[in-house]
């Protein structure tokens, strides 16, 4: 009885830390970004492929306690970037895809890490360049840091930490229209 | 060991119990479009306001085999709203406070826009936990500028999912109904009799 109340509790408390492959949620655009972009951008702008640079800090999945979190958008992290740009310029009528301004980019690190009992931790960076008729006006890396509370229970801590990623990508949109270099470029 | 004994007690109901399932039901953004034949927009300019514990409010409604669902109803329904206002209005605003006379006067508000959303759900299936059927009732009330309401429009939006359609995406259903509801409510406020601009007052309308 005391083996099969061990094995029990250690098949249970397995479960509880780990979970299985999932999807992020698709961006869900932030209004106060789209507000930034009405209110300062002049000009619309198109939004060309992000390319994503392989390496450690940059994961496709992200691993959360063993759990694949896959992005929405044709499995790329770089898509999801570009796919949370492009809405959130239509939704400000910021976006026309025959415009002469290009905005593109390269995802340089992406991940989260949920493995704090307490706290889980993401980090976002990406290089954004923005062309007009070919010639570049912009060139910049751009970065984020996003934390969320997390659990010791892994289906608690598995999707505080799936919420969490359109928080990070957001954050990270918005660092980019507070930077007035950028917002220059769309005049 | 009897502390362990405890511990894997407390982890069996746990992991038993477990909680409702959580759905993410907003629409697919692409699918709020003006029709080609809509009216021109109305030259108004409206703000919305949505109270910030609305936002993180959740709601539990029935699933399949005596499952529940939980959704954030104004959280998911947001981003679509504010489309489906620009389809239909001239500017909108989002208010970061109730009737914000700072931003009314500056944004020269006419209309200000403030919606109540209710999700229901249910499911014909005994075996699996997806709603295939959701209802989303959408009310706005259209006021004035000093709060006067001047309109009250109410759309129920249903959405449909059997297994061969949520076994992909188990909020399928949530989200049809969202955006059915969004597309009613955008027929209802395009045929508004309003075409005033910064402080006109609108044509008689029934509240």
């Amino acid at each position: 009885m005391k083996r099969f109340t061990c094995a029990l509790g250690a098949a249970i408390f397995a479960m509880l830390l780990t979970g299985c492959s999932t999807m992020a949620p698709q961006y869900p655009s932030s209004l106060d970004n789209v507000a930034v972009l009405k209110k300062e951008a002049g000009a619309a702008a198109k939004v060309a492929a992000f390319d994503a640079s392989p390496n450690k800090d940059n994961a496709n999945p992200i691993s959360l306690r063993g759990t694949s979190l896959n992005s929405p958008y044709q499995g790329s992290y770089a898509n999801y970037l570009s796919e949370a740009l492009k809405q959130e310029l239509s939704l400000a009528g910021k976006y026309a895809p025959d415009s002469a301004i290009e905005i593109s980019g390269t995802l340089l690190k992406n991940d989260l890490d949920a493995s704090g009992f307490s706290t889980g931790h993401g980090q976002i960076e990406a290089r954004v360049v923005v062309k007009n008729r070919g010639t570049v006006q912009y060139d910049k890396v751009k970065s984020a840091q996003y934390e969320w509370d997390s659990h010791f229970v892994g289906a608690i801590a598995i999707p505080n930490a799936t919420a969490a990623y359109p928080n990070l990508v957001s954050k990270l949109l918005a660092t980019l229209y507070a930077d007035p270099d950028f917002i220059s470029t769309l005049k | 060991m009897k502390l362990f004994k405890t511990l894997a007690l407390f982890a069996a109901a746990l992991a038993l119990t477990g909680c409702a399932h959580h759905l993410q039901i907003a629409p697919d953004l692409a699918k709020i479009e003006r029709p080609a034949e809509a009216k021109p927009k109305i030259q108004a300019n409206v703000a919305y306001y949505i109270n910030d514990n609305l936002r993180k409010e959740e709601k539990i409604t029935p699933g399949g085999g005596g499952d529940k669902v939980t959704t954030a109803p104004y959280r998911d329904l947001e981003v679509g709203f504010y489309k489906m206002l620009g389809n239909v209005f001239e500017n909108v605003t989002l208010l970061k406070t109730q009737g914000d006379g700072n931003a009314i006067a500056q944004q020269h508000i006419d209309y200000i826009i403030t919606p109540v959303v209710t999700p229901n759900s249910s499911s014909s299936s005994v075996l699996t936990w997806p709603p295939t059927h959701f209802s989303i009732d959408l009310a706005c009330d259209i006021s004035d500028a000093n709060g006067k309401l001047l309109y009250r429009k109410q759309v129920v939006g249903e959405g449909n999912a059997e297994f061969s359609e949520f076994k992909s995406d188990f909020a399928l259903s949530g989200k049809l109904a969202m955006q059915d509801a969004l597309l009613k409510m955008q027929a209802q406020l395009l045929e508004l009799p309003v075409n005033a601009k910064s402080g006109a007052a609108p044509a008689s309308g029934q509240p």
